[in-house]
């Protein structure tokens, strides 16, 4: 009985690792490190400490600084130009001393003498205008940047000042000890750029038509960099593509426009009776009680009127912003001003909107009911949104975010007529950039290091608020049955992540370096984030963890591992393959079924059974009963295949020994027997999904866990049984992975015809 | 001479547009297509499906031609669209196998959200052995300084993927590289 227990055993072990003692020896391998793809990112991420917890949530040390303003901002209409005189009083929450303070000067992008333009290779063009060439080889460029006229402490005195590029260091007398709070003053003005020319996210647009310009404003005061636990002082430059990292504080801001300006900002209007009309005040206090339909402030009849006035006189327009990273105003005597109110939780929300007539009939319209169902979408996928308003500016070209405000393309043409795109196109970007103050503006990631993790982040809800916008809406999409988002399916992405490696960089890449800043800073991240919400955790684990991080992290300053750690941290799902995989690496998907081999049940051993006993030197009267699975294909004579109890005496007397006669009913017979390979010539270990179709007509899928790669991360066997005949087997049925070569996918091959074919008999018809 | 004035106009507004862009925005418009090159053996062409915005392509059209073709709208120009996006392709597109030059025929044109969809075929005259592809795409580089044009290959069991853009236009595929 012993030995008869001890052969089992070896038996056992001998027919899961699948006869590979007669496999020859190799030499000797030299041995490695753990590469395994389950491995975890130990080496990737920082090490928690005191400040940034494991669990992904702030440590009992965490700490912000806090940066007041107090600003008087004049807008000189005129020569268009900008001058400011502005006091900041920053508090050292941090435990450091500060010998000196870092402000950016995000202008001096636009200095005369800015590296921004040096920084890219450039080729000799086919040909020049002379006005390119001049302004290429011989013109003076505009000079946009800031002009600091003086930095002075509190007493008055002046502050030595050193200006790198777009950061400006103050060196302060003595250190700023822990705790300490500092106050100094700046007096600045520049050179307002047309940001219809040279693509700026801030400036005016010039309307020959009627003379006006309309003005969209921002980072156009000097600002305080962040100094944090994970980066001291911000140190990149401003190059233009990543974007800012600020400080949260609160605003005291005085604007000084032409009298005949409309003008909207962050922050609460301190003097609202001071700067509105008897009925503009009305019109407000009705739109404060309308939830439905926006109430015009300024109609499209008072605005044309307005455009002709040209006032000399000034007026100014107060506020104060609470708990805000930055600032931003919009103003134009263009402008038409339109409001509704939003229900956030038990809070009313003013959903505005500004825009020239220009964006008519589009912008009245939709603009508003856009920010009020983004609000909503939003704040239940996060928290409630906190602030009191959230202004949607229409400027062309523009799709940029700030506190409350943010800049919005989308123009009909000029007979107001307007296609379904640039409809949907000024839906999507309202929805992103409204969507933006919840990532970065409130979860305050720094974006000059890490673009993707407000873009991501906003793209992955921008889809979701997309859809919840077309269902809030039927009227938004007439004609369609869902809104048409652009990004977030997961086939979307494949035909970035298939191409050329030598142009992709992986999503925990500066902004400033990567190839192609949509797909990876946008489309990628997000997908990412879709793949695992619909298909890696469930809907349920994801949004409670997504909530956790954005809750967690509400006025406070996240780095990628926090949010990392706080997805696994509030769902118990271990992520870190997927991180590794999706944001560290350019590793992409591609999954397939390489191989099926069927078997029948029979008494008899298989040849390979039989050259194992002679190779071991047994017969069968050593060998206990066993069952065997013999190849199908190499079966000599075509009879019908039996269920297993037929097939097998050993088992049938098996069963009438062990079982009850009730429970030999009951048991499965599978007759089918099927050993399947699946292959993985892709990096990214995924779950493996599989539709399985029988004979019948039936079909079920079977989703392994990504779990399933992590022994062998190049091909996996399964061995499926069952009681009707496989004939079918598609791996990714509902194209959720972004597998990127789908002509592996199902067995037998499935000859689809070509994309190419497929269009051109569509385009036939 | 109204074909000098026709090329300096085309090139001001090409020029125009393409100030270095030292500003990318929070959701701009990224200047990208991708376009997929198959060689169909039973056929003996080259089948290529290219994915430009339709923004994009209007725009070129009505930079390099004068004409709004109102493309995706009711507006729409059928037949003017069909000849001026053929006009367009047959001097952006080429394609060169084994050092010969190959016929382009553009099939047609549909649209997939804000993409149009481009076909064209090349097909070839002879059935020698494939030893050298080399395709130039120029798409929509006369007018975006920034546009990158994705190119997938496929040549048999081979591919080859890569990124064009106005400096670099073409892309070359041999058997000997292997």
């Amino acid at each position: 009985m012993k030995h008869l227990f001890a052969w089992f055993a070896s038996a056992f072990v001998l027919f899961s690792a699948g006869l590979t003692a007669q496999e020859e020896k190799k030499e000797r391998e030299p041995g490695h490190y753990n590469t395994n793809k389950f491995k975890q990112l130990y080496e990737e991420f920082a090490t928690p400490n005191t400040f940034r917890s494991a669990s992904g949530a702030p440590g009992p040390d965490y700490y912000q600084q806090q940066a007041d303003y107090v600003m008087d901002i004049q807008l000189d209409d005129e020569n268009a130009r900008i001058y400011g005189e502005e006091t900041i009083t920053y508090t050292n929450n941090s435990p450091d001393a500060l010998e000196f303070l870092w402000l950016q000067l995000d202008q001096n992008v636009r200095a005369k003498d800015s590296k921004a333009p040096l920084r890219n290779g450039s080729g000799v063009n086919l040909a020049y205008t002379p006005d390119n060439f001049s302004q290429t080889f011989m013109g003076e460029s505009f000079d946009g940047g800031f002009n600091i006229e003086w930095v002075k402490d509190a007493r008055g005195a002046a502050l030595p000042h050193v200006i790198n590029f777009t950061m400006m260091r103050i060196d302060l007398p003595a250190p700023l000890l822990s705790g300490q709070t500092y106050s100094f003053s700046v007096k600045w003005w520049y050179n307002i750029p047309d940001h219809t020319v040279n693509r700026a996210r801030s400036g005016y647009e010039y309307f020959e038509e009627d003379g006006n310009r309309a003005y969209v404003i921002a980072q156009f005061f000097p600002r305080m960099a962040v100094y944090s636990d994970v980066e001291g002082w911000q140190n990149h430059q401003f190059w233009g593509s990543g974007e800012f990292a600020l400080p949260f504080g609160n605003y005291d801001v005085s604007i000084t426009v032409p009298e005949d300006h409309v003008l909207d900002a962050t922050g609460e209007l301190l003097n609202r009776k001071q700067v509105f009309s008897k009925e503009m005040m009305s019109r407000y206090e009705k739109a404060k009680k309308s939830y439905d339909e926006p109430v015009m402030i300024v109609t499209q009849e008072e605005a044309e009127a307005a455009e002709k006035s040209f006032a000399k006189k000034t007026k100014t327009w107060k506020f104060r912003a609470e708990n805000v990273r930055d600032y931003a105003f919009a103003s134009s005597r263009k402008f038409i001003w339109d409001m509704m109110a939003v229900k956030i939780g038990n809070r009313d929300v003013m959903a505005v909107s500004l825009y020239p007539k220009e964006g008519n009939p589009l912008w009245e319209e939709w603009s508003t009911k856009a920010v009020a169902s983004t609000l909503k979408s939003y704040s239940s996928h996060t928290f409630d949104y906190p602030y009191h308003k959230a202004i949607s500016v229409h400027a062309k070209n523009q799709g940029m975010e700030y506190p409350m405000i943010c800049w919005n393309y989308g123009r009909p043409n000029k007979d107001g007529t307007y296609s379904d795109r640039t409809k949907f196109g000024m839906m999507s970007v309202i929805i992103h950039e409204v969507g933006h103050n919840f990532f970065p503006m409130i979860v305050n990631s720094d974006e000059r290091q890490w673009g993707w993790m407000d873009e991501g982040l906003d793209t992955f809800m921008q889809y979701l608020a997309e859809q919840e916008f077309g269902e809030a809406y039927p009227a938004a999409i007439e004609g369609l049955d869902k809104y048409p988002s652009r990004r977030g399916a997961p086939s979307a992405i494949v035909d970035y992540m298939a191409g050329d490696q030598s142009y992709i960089a992986p999503i925990m890449s500066n902004p400033e370096n990567v190839y192609q800043l949509g797909p990876n800073a946008y489309a990628k991240p997000a997908t990412a984030l879709n793949i695992l919400r619909e298909t890696v955790m469930g809907r349920e684990l994801f949004d409670h963890a997504f909530k956790t991080y954005a809750q967690r992290w509400m006025f406070k300053h996240p780095t990628p591992e926090d949010f990392f750690r706080t997805m696994e941290d509030a769902s118990a799902v271990d992520l870190d393959w997927f991180w590794r995989s999706w944001f560290y690496t350019t590793d992409y998907v591609d999954i397939g079924v390489s191989e099926v081999k069927k078997y029948y049940v029979s008494d008899e051993p298989t040849a390979e059974m039989k050259e194992y006993m002679a190779a071991n030197g047994l017969t069968s009267a050593d060998l206990p009963p066993l069952v065997y699975l013999a190849d199908l294909d190499a079966k000599e004579t075509d009879t019908e295949i039996k269920a297993p109890a037929e097939a097998s005496s050993t088992l049938s007397e098996f069963m009438l020994d062990n079982m009850t006669e009730a429970e030999r009913s009951q048991v499965k017979q599978p007759k089918y027997f099927y050993e399947i390979a699946f292959e993985k010539p892709g990096g990214i270990p995924m779950p493996l999904i599989v539709e399985y179709a029988y004979a019948d007509g039936t079909k079920e899928i079977v989703s392994y866990p990504a779990e399933i790669w992590r022994k062998n991360d190049a091909e996996v066997k399964r061995v499926i049984s069952s009681d009707k005949e496989l004939v079918g087997i598609t791996v990714d049925p509902n194209l959720e992975t972004a597998d990127i070569d789908t002509s592996n996918n199902s067995w037998p091959k499935a000859e689809e015809g070509s994309e190419f074919e497929k269009l051109k008999e569509a385009i036939k018809q | 001479m109204t074909s000098l004035l026709h090329t300096l106009s085309v090139l001001f507004v090409a020029l125009s547009l393409s100030v270095t862009s030292i500003a990318d925005h929070a959701e701009h418009k990224f200047y990208l297509s991708v376009s997929k090159l198959n060689y169909n053996q039973s056929e003996e062409a080259f089948q290529l499906v290219s994915r430009v915005f339709i923004d994009d392509l209007e725009l070129a059209l009505k930079t390099r031609y004068g004409v709004d073709l109102g493309l995706d709208t009711e507006a729409e120009q059928k037949v003017l669209a069909q000849s001026t996006i053929d006009r367009y392709l047959n001097s952006m597109l080429s394609l060169r196998v084994n050092d010969q030059e190959v016929a382009l025929d553009f099939i047609g044109y549909t649209y997939e959200a804000d993409q149009v969809l481009l076909l064209v075929e090349f097909k070839r005259p002879d059935p020698s052995p494939i030893a050298r592809v080399e395709f130039r795409n120029r798409l929509l580089t006369d007018v975006f300084d920034e546009q990158q044009n994705l190119v997938h290959l496929t040549v048999l069991k081979f591919k080859k993927s890569s990124v064009l853009s106005r400096e670099l236009d073409t892309f070359t595929w041999e058997l000997s590289h292997l």
